[in-house]
């Protein structure tokens, strides 16, 4: 049986069509320009080629909106220059990227907490531990929020806090990273 | 005439099929953390650094080598030659999330007191990092 349909609803149907193909394939074209930038920039990363790397993802940033990964990725990059040569402005454009990545995806948890971590290292305690309180909402349990909420809570001097946070941390599992700190600051009462 | 359509419509679904898969496709795996050990036995000239920052002293290559090469477990120079491996590691593109507030605090510790038990429980939980690969459950 051969369904007869008028003019207008096959022109409807027809463009119905084409807008579908076009918005699925713009969709495609932008999900393979961020891999590819990805690609490029991780590979560029491993030659130890940083800055190169950045320009890539910033470059793919201005092309593709709304794909937290490469923010993400630029921040990492920024993260390891800090960690590498010890210059607060990488530490401040990493935060910027976190915070973009977190803003851009923020149902994942691991945005936040990447944002949360790199607070942390920057000694902003309050919004590292608003971060992390984000992150762990999403993922209760996860070992490195709960380290890192213990991290901001021994930042702000609240040494009681960050103990039953690491005691929370080790309950997930042990953990040499969460043992050290605890360590450091002493196991308490 | 019907079948050259259905023939057209095939082809266009499976070369869109074809195009979506390889849109998709996930960018490759980040390199896995490695240890003093990988970076001992491989040629400097292929570090992705010529020179690390330890503690706030800058080494070259050759000081690093010998770092890197040391067998002796006191604590300041383990913490030293474990922190090289991690940092070498995130230069060359390893997943620096679960290590920056250990590295951060190793290069803190090596410019202040700290005690011997201090130094060691940072310096396992960077060969953690690197050695075992701990915190990486990919590269394990």
């Amino acid at each position: 049986m051969t369904p007869h349909l008028s003019l207008p609803f096959r022109l409807g149907l027809a463009i119905l069509i084409l807008l579908g193909a076009f918005f699925w394939f713009g969709t495609a074209w932008m999900a393979y320009q961020a891999d590819t930038a990805l690609t490029q920039a991780r590979a560029l990363h491993h030659q130890g080629r940083a800055d190169q790397a950045l320009a890539v993802l910033e470059a793919a940033q201005r092309r593709v909106r709304g794909n937290a990964e490469l923010p993400l990725e630029a921040g990492n990059l920024y993260l390891v220059r800090y960690l590498l040569e010890g210059e607060p402005a990488s530490l401040e454009a990493g935060i910027a990227q976190y915070s973009k990545a977190a803003r851009l995806n923020p149902l994942e948890p691991f945005y936040p907490a990447s944002l949360g971590q790199a607070l942390l290292l920057a000694g902003q305690f309050g919004q590292a531990e608003e971060a992390l309180e984000r992150a762990l909402q999403g993922d209760p349990h996860n070992l490195e929020y709960l380290w890192g909420r213990g991290r901001a809570k021994e930042g702000q001097g609240d040494l009681k806090a960050a103990r039953e946070f690491f005691r929370r941390a080790l309950e997930v599992r042990e953990d040499p990273r969460v043992r050290a700190d605890f360590l450091r600051i002493g196991e308490g009462p | 005439m019907k079948r050259r359509w259905v023939i057209v419509g095939v082809l266009l679904g499976w070369g869109l099929a074809q195009y979506r898969s390889s849109a998709a496709a996930p960018a490759p795996e980040k390199p896995c953390p490695q240890p003093a050990r990988y970076w001992l036995e491989l040629d400097p000239t292929r570090w992705p650094v010529e020179t690390l920052r330890l503690g706030g002293q800058r080494y070259g290559a050759e000081p690093l080598l010998r770092l890197l090469a040391s067998e002796a477990r006191q604590p300041q120079a383990y913490l030293r030659q474990q922190l090289a491996a991690a940092k070498l590691s995130l230069a060359s593109g390893a997943e620096p999330s679960p290590i920056a507030a250990t590295v951060a605090e190793a290069d803190q510790m090596l410019q202040r007191f700290a005690t011997p038990k201090e130094l060691l429980a940072l310096g396992d939980a960077l060969e953690a990092y690197t050695r075992f690969r701990r915190y990486t459950p990919g590269c394990r």
